[in-house]
């Protein structure tokens, strides 16, 4: 569907519109030759709030032009953006309190979850050895500041 | 005389054993990333950003424009082999070279490929020899309001010469400015949306951004193909081409070149631009055009010289006026400036072992893919061999722990995770990132360009018409614009890209 595709990527602009003009409104816009920190944000806001308009405006004139022709979309892969992410996050959460080493399975496993596989066995098996082939390469090859081991060991 | 005195500058720090082996490890590294299906350059290069963090300046950027090659070369590999390109360009390689490599014949369509490359990778060497002080001479002329003007051009040609709406693309930079406001106001020192977070004082790092941009929303949306993509079965053999390959490859190798040298330096266009005219040319002056799309080794041979080609000369300005053309170049702007150089016209005059040392590395890169990666195709074609379910983790992971280590901050890890989805949300909204991520590189300059063209100007925004360079580079971009919204040239675009 062009018309939703078109409407949500209007609102993405809009939204950082609001945001820049919500949280940019304490900002002095200064003169035209001594220009504030204010000046741009709102040049960038009003812009994008103009450029949301003519999309919505185009994809009006699309729509009654032509009829729903676009080949469909393969669906959104919710199980690969979640478990991803949570591997992204579960890192981030850990890699200070408890090293990289089991961080890192922890990471490789989460984020194994977006594919099938052939059963848990490999994925830890990957898990681990990458976590290993990690603090080999980064932090004793390439001398990296990572800490290894939880900090409590 | 002058030409030759800078390629032996060059050709000296190039040479040195350090630079020669991080070239080297760059090569490898960036076809062994590169070879990955649906991973193209940009993504390769900012998921090894990280790596080349701890080096000197001149060492890095030798490594990166390596991984570059590597990349570019891996990509190619990856197209002719299985038909999955990780870049836009990549598609024109695979229309004849995948067809040749189902007729057996894949180890003559990947020589073939790196022998153009290293011959355009040649000329398109010394013709940046050639013009880089002239350029950076003008380049030199520029004051604030000059700047500005070529930002916008920059930003205009990425979006008309990328891929999807205008609209969109405009979109795109308007986000990547927003991005790019985040932070302590140069000026003024006073915070700019930072919502009280500490960590947003200095700004989004962007190396953590363009990994979740490109890195693993690529990642993301690669999922979305169902059936695991282990892909190769048959094997590859005789690689060296025979004299009648070579023979029928040599004038289209030269036409490739020509094409691309010259369609590499126009802003924004990229790769893709030159290996399609490339591509298209060989096809018109063909005798027997119904060869192409067939296996036919000239549909091969020169568009992948004019890829190289205009990779290469794509850099000229970026090293000679700080103007990004891409992704690729916008990446390694952002890394010239972690290490303390500001990319811009005074880079050729003040660092001349940086300026020469990396086009000399240019080629010994392009070299190296023929002596060294040829010879190791197998290892590549392994690569291909290992399903995508084992590799998918260990990139994350790789993102994750290159992510952390820019500065030790697990707040660039959250970056990247929200990036990541982010870009994988744009995608779902046929947003291409790649102008996001320019404008968020070169947006503070454009600002600080802008307040000080207003400052000196009196605040007369005239001044941007009345300076006859300033002029000309804006009529220029208005020019794009106009022609990117004829109806008749976006028919042929988008033509262009279902092709």
């Amino acid at each position: 569907m062009p018309l939703n595709r078109d409407v949500l990527t209007a609102g993405l602009a809009t939204a950082f519109a609001l945001t820049l003009l919500a949280f940019g409104s304490h900002l002095p816009v200064g003169t035209a030759v001594r220009m504030g920190p204010g000046f741009i944000p709102r040049a960038v806001a009003i812009s994008l709030l103009v450029v949301a308009v003519l999309i919505l405006i185009k994809a009006l004139l699309a729509r009654r032009g032509l009829s729903d022709d676009a080949a469909p979309e393969a669906p959104i892969h919710w199980r690969g953006a979640a478990s991803i992410s949570f591997g992204v996050l579960t890192f981030a959460l850990l890699i200070q309190p408890i090293g990289l080493l089991a961080s890192a399975t922890a990471t490789v496993f989460f984020s194994s979850l977006a594919q099938h596989s052939d059963g848990w066995t490999e994925r830890v098996i990957l898990a681990g050895s990458l976590a290993a082939i990690a603090g080999a390469v980064f932090a004793y090859g390439l001398g990296l500041p990572l800490p290894i081991l939880p900090n409590f060991l | 005389m002058e030409l030759l005195g800078h390629l032996a500058l060059g050709f000296d720090v190039a040479l040195s054993w350090q630079n020669l082996l991080l070239c080297l490890i760059g090569v490898l590294l960036g076809t062994l990333v590169g070879v990955l299906p649906g991973i193209g350059p940009a993504t390769t290069i900012a998921i090894l950003l990280p790596v080349t963090f701890e080096l000197p300046a001149v060492g890095a950027l030798i490594m990166l424009a390596g991984i570059y090659y590597g990349a570019q070369y891996g990509g190619s590999t990856t197209a002719i082999l299985v038909n999955m390109p990780g870049e836009s360009s990549g598609i024109i390689t695979a229309l004849d070279g995948h067809q040749m490599a189902k007729q057996g014949r894949a180890g003559v369509a990947l020589s073939i490929a790196a022998i153009g490359s290293l011959f355009a990778g040649t000329v398109s060497t010394f013709f940046i020899a050639g013009s880089a002080s002239t350029l950076s001479e003008l380049g030199l002329m520029f004051g604030p309001a000059e700047n500005v003007a070529l930002m916008v051009l920059a930003i205009v040609a990425v979006i008309v010469m990328g891929k999807g709406s205008v609209l969109n693309g405009l979109v795109m930079v308007l986000i990547g400015l927003s991005l790019g406001l985040i932070g302590t106001d140069v000026e003024t020192s006073k915070a700019r949306f930072t919502f009280g977070i500490q960590e947003l004082r200095d700004g989004i790092d962007f190396i953590p951004l363009a990994m979740g941009l490109f890195g693993i929303s690529e990642i993301l949306r690669t999922l979305e193909t169902p059936g695991d993509s282990t892909i190769l079965h048959n094997k590859i053999s005789g690689l060296w081409p025979k004299w009648a390959d070579l023979k029928a490859s040599a004038l289209p190798i030269l036409r490739g070149t020509g094409v691309g040298t010259v369609l590499g330096i126009l802003p924004g266009s990229g790769t893709l631009l030159a290996s399609f005219t490339a591509y298209m040319l060989e096809k018109k002056i063909s005798r027997t055009p119904e060869r192409f799309g067939k296996g036919a080794i000239e549909g091969l041979a020169s568009p992948e010289s004019a890829n190289n080609a205009a990779a290469q000369t794509s850099f000229v300005p970026m090293l000679t006026l700080g103007m990004p053309s891409g992704a690729v170049t916008a990446l390694m702007i952002g890394a010239m400036t972690i290490h303390g150089i500001s990319p811009g016209p005074q880079v050729v005059t003040q660092r001349p072992d940086l300026f020469w040392g990396l086009v000399c590395s240019m080629w010994i890169g392009n070299a190296m893919l023929l002596i060294i990666n040829l010879p190791l195709i197998a290892i590549w074609v392994s690569i291909l061999r290992i399903p995508y379910r084992r590799l998918v983790p260990a990139i994350i992971l790789f993102c994750c722990i290159g992510a952390y280590s820019v500065n030790n901050s697990t707040f660039d890890v959250v970056v990247l995770f929200a990036a990541g989805l982010f870009g994988y949300a744009l995608s779902r909204l046929d947003c291409d990132p790649t102008p996001l991520l320019l404008s968020f590189i070169i947006g503070p300059m454009l600002e600080e360009n802008f307040r000080r063209a207003m400052l000196v100007a009196h605040g007369n925004p005239m001044t941007f018409v009345e300076k006859p360079i300033s002029l000309t580079l804006l009529l220029a971009t208005a020019a794009l614009l106009v022609v990117a919204v004829l109806p008749s040239v976006r028919k042929r675009r988008e033509e262009v890209f279902v092709e």
